[in-house]
């Protein structure tokens, strides 16, 4: 058995306008085509709305137009995450899944003040790989985040 | 027993079994006031006892067993024939039944359990077993032979099983949640089946008539499934009635009134999930019945009428909804004390009102005619908290009433939350379900009276009425260009009739009912989503949700505005 502090972590990763992202490989559920989703009134534009994932109902959210990219056209490669945060099941909208990489600890650099898109609070770290730069989003954290708003304040 | 077997998972199952034995109990012996009980409903009373008892041993709660112990001996020179019926022993029985029930709710909870107070009862029970003792000392059933000793044996449990699977037709209990997972499972096999259906009209096998017999049968199978999978759900509503016979008896007792309940359509059947939550309205309504319905015996014998008051609790199907009627022979409703209440809450109505109108008041928040706020009715939950309990279940609730004669209020509701019959709307591009129960007439635009209102948006003419316009297109900020033909829906919601404006109809349809919030949170307007056979998901529109989005709530009765309010 390893010991916990050299535990190496699953990363799966994505891109979102000219940055590259990881998240925990176990938040994640399946990877999915977008198909028609139904728009849901008066909410934010980057909460695109609701699809039927065998019989349950998931929002699913742009995560480009959460971060104000400004190119969010579908292209053969934009694909839906299904993550599972908590008990819920939640849809983002990516540009592109990259690939798994496994990161051992030490991989992982706390971050400086940093110019990306997400906003520090949710950014677990940042990795080097090679000649691609990770950004580890903290998936938990902003999924369940107020700005989010995928979540009645009142039920938190 | 091992102690690595963690035995509390079992805890919650043996608390329902229990509380529903205790229940029967309980019914059984409110029926003993009536008439003298039958030999198989002494066997049931005794096996139902002896049920809780073997159960409590086996997961240690020595105190439920052997007070359970003492019950069911009483139970056993009952029917043995030792013990008569009396007055005094079904007053003990009741006793025996409120004492388990808090130590079964005790288990529950995770509190200890009173033994001053099971000692009492046990003593109590003891003297009826004492007293029938030199008559029964010969006898036995031929099951169990007299057990000196309270503590319960654990031997009797296999004998109680198959009692029990022979009493209900050999049931079992299932989780509700592997339930819905199945319902879930079947409604996405009826959207596959129905994709499958579409492209088999357009393929070139499908003149082939094994192909198209194949089809055809895996549509008729589905939707068998479909209607099995739904009818899991559904038990009989008796099960909820059938508690009020100790409620009736108890509030009856504490008013020193005098009152018998009758239960008729105790078969009819509804949604498990349904029966719990009208549990508190139905409760409100009877306690409503007895203490300002039912008179005092002194007053209905100068009326005329029998001294023992009836309620009636009466359930039947009608439509494909369920009619639940709370009947009493009481006095009746008083128009001019509503009316004078009214005023006094600052509730207005237009004169001259029908009684309709005025038995509808009852209904307004706030409102109570109890003189005193007694310790039956009347804490300041009123007949609005009964609507809004009965709205949320999408029914709805009306009184009828005849001075002198008795009051009657009727909740029609669906059988089941889980399908909605719905009608497809559409608007732009986008597909909506609204409720059918909720639809009054359909009337293209162009055929109806419209006015404009000032700062009220369009009104448009419906049965010598002004009604609200509600344009959904705008609620929803739905871009759709203007169609040559839209269609003004007629609804009532929460009382309230409005006009909803849509593209187009579509077709009826039966869908299933899936929660938005379960991923995500509460949108108004919506009440729900569902799945079309397309595969795409439509939402379930909210009607009184989207009144209230469009600032006319259910506090508008009568044309009349009310500004006090908007919860």
């Amino acid at each position: 058995m390893l010991d916990a502090p050299q535990r190496v972590q699953e990363f799966l990763t994505f891109r979102l306008g000219a940055e590259e992202y990881g998240i925990d490989i176990l938040k994640v559920q399946e990877i999915r085509s977008i198909d028609e989703i139904t728009r849901l009134a008066n909410l934010p534009d980057f909460i695109k709305g609701v699809i039927d994932l065998r019989g349950i109902i998931v929002p699913i959210v742009d995560m480009r137009l959460k971060f104000h990219l400004t190119d969010s056209r579908y292209t053969d490669f934009t694909v839906a995450i299904i993550l599972n945060i908590g008990s819920r099941v939640v849809g983002i909208i990516v540009d592109a899944v990259s690939d798994v990489v496994s990161l051992a600890p030490e991989a992982i650099k706390i971050v400086p003040e940093f110019g990306s898109a997400i906003d520090t609070r949710y950014i677990m770290g940042i990795a080097k790989l090679d000649s691609r730069m990770l950004v580890l989003a903290d998936i938990d954290r902003l999924m369940t985040s107020d700005d989010m708003q995928l979540i009645d304040s009142a039920r938190r | 027993m091992s102690p690595n077997i963690d035995v509390s998972r079992f805890h919650a199952s043996f608390y329902d079994e229990a509380r529903e034995h205790v229940e029967t109990i309980e019914s059984l012996c409110l029926g003993f006031e009536i008439r003298p009980p039958e030999p198989e409903e002494l066997d049931a009373m005794f096996r139902a006892a002896h049920s809780i008892k073997g159960g409590a041993a086996t997961f240690g709660f020595p105190l439920l067993a052997s007070t359970t112990h003492a019950l069911e001996s009483v139970l056993d020179d009952l029917r043995a024939g030792a013990l008569a019926v009396s007055g005094q022993l079904i007053g003990a029985l009741l006793h025996a039944c409120d004492v388990l029930g808090v130590q079964i709710a005790g288990i529950h909870h995770g509190t200890d359990p009173d033994p001053g107070r099971a000692a009492e009862l046990v003593r109590l029970l003891q003297s009826f077993s004492e007293a029938s003792r030199p008559a029964s000392s010969s006898e036995s059933c031929g099951l169990f032979e007299e057990e000196p000793a309270p503590a319960p044996r654990l031997d009797h449990r296999e004998t109680t099983a198959t009692a029990d699977a022979r009493a209900d037709g050999g049931s079992i209990r299932v989780e509700l949640a592997k339930l819905d997972a199945l319902i879930n499972l079947v409604g996405e096999m009826v959207i596959a089946q129905s994709m499958l259906s579409e492209i088999a009209v357009g393929e070139i096998n499908a003149r082939d008539v094994r192909f198209r017999t194949a089809i055809k049968s895996i549509e008729r199978h589905t939707r068998d499934l479909r209607e099995r999978v739904m009818s899991v759900r559904m038990v009989p509503i008796g099960s909820v009635f059938a508690r009020f016979q100790r409620v009736v008896h108890d509030v009856a007792a504490a008013l020193g009134k005098s009152a018998q309940l009758r239960i008729e359509g105790g078969e009819s059947e509804i949604d498990k999930v349904l029966t719990e939550r009208l549990v508190d309205p139905l409760t409100h309504l009877v306690r409503n019945s007895l203490d300002h319905g039912i008179e005092d015996p002194a007053v209905r014998r100068a009326a005329g009428k029998p001294e023992v008051g009836t309620i009636l609790l009466r359930a039947s199907h009608h439509s494909g909804q369920i009619v639940i009627e709370i009947a009493d022979d009481g006095a009746g409703l008083d128009r001019e004390r509503i009316l004078e209440k009214a005023a006094e809450r600052g509730i207005t109505i237009d004169e001259p009102a029908s009684d309709e109108q005025v038995w509808d008041l009852i209904f307004a928040p706030g409102f109570s005619t109890a003189e005193a706020v007694s310790d039956v009715s009347g804490r300041g939950v009123g007949m609005d908290v009964v609507r809004r309990n009965v709205s949320a279940l999408r029914g709805s609730v009306e009184v009828q009433s005849t001075t002198g004669a008795g009051t009657r209020t009727i909740i029609r509701m669906p059988l089941t939350l889980a399908i909605l019959d719905g009608l497809s709307v559409s608007v732009g591009d986008e597909t909506f379900i609204v409720p059918l129960t909720a639809i009054v007439e359909s009337v293209p635009l162009s055929r109806a009276k419209i006015a404009n209102v000032h700062g009220r948006g369009r009104v448009m003419e419906f049965r010598d009425d002004w009604i609200p316009i509600v344009p959904l297109c705008d609620l929803f900020g739905i871009l759709s260009p203007e169609v040559p033909n839209p269609i003004a829906m007629v609804f009532e919601a929460d009382g309230v009739r409005a006009a909803l404006l849509v593209d187009a109809l579509h077709n009826e349809q039966q869908v299933v009912i899936k929660s938005v919030e379960a991923h995500f949170r509460a949108v108004p307007g919506v009440a729900g989503a569902t799945v079309l056979g397309t595969g795409r998901v439509a939402l379930i529109l909210d009607l009184a949700g989207l009144l209230r989005m469009a600032g006319f709530d259910a506090g508008r009765r009568s044309g009349k505005e009310r500004t006090n309010d908007h919860a």
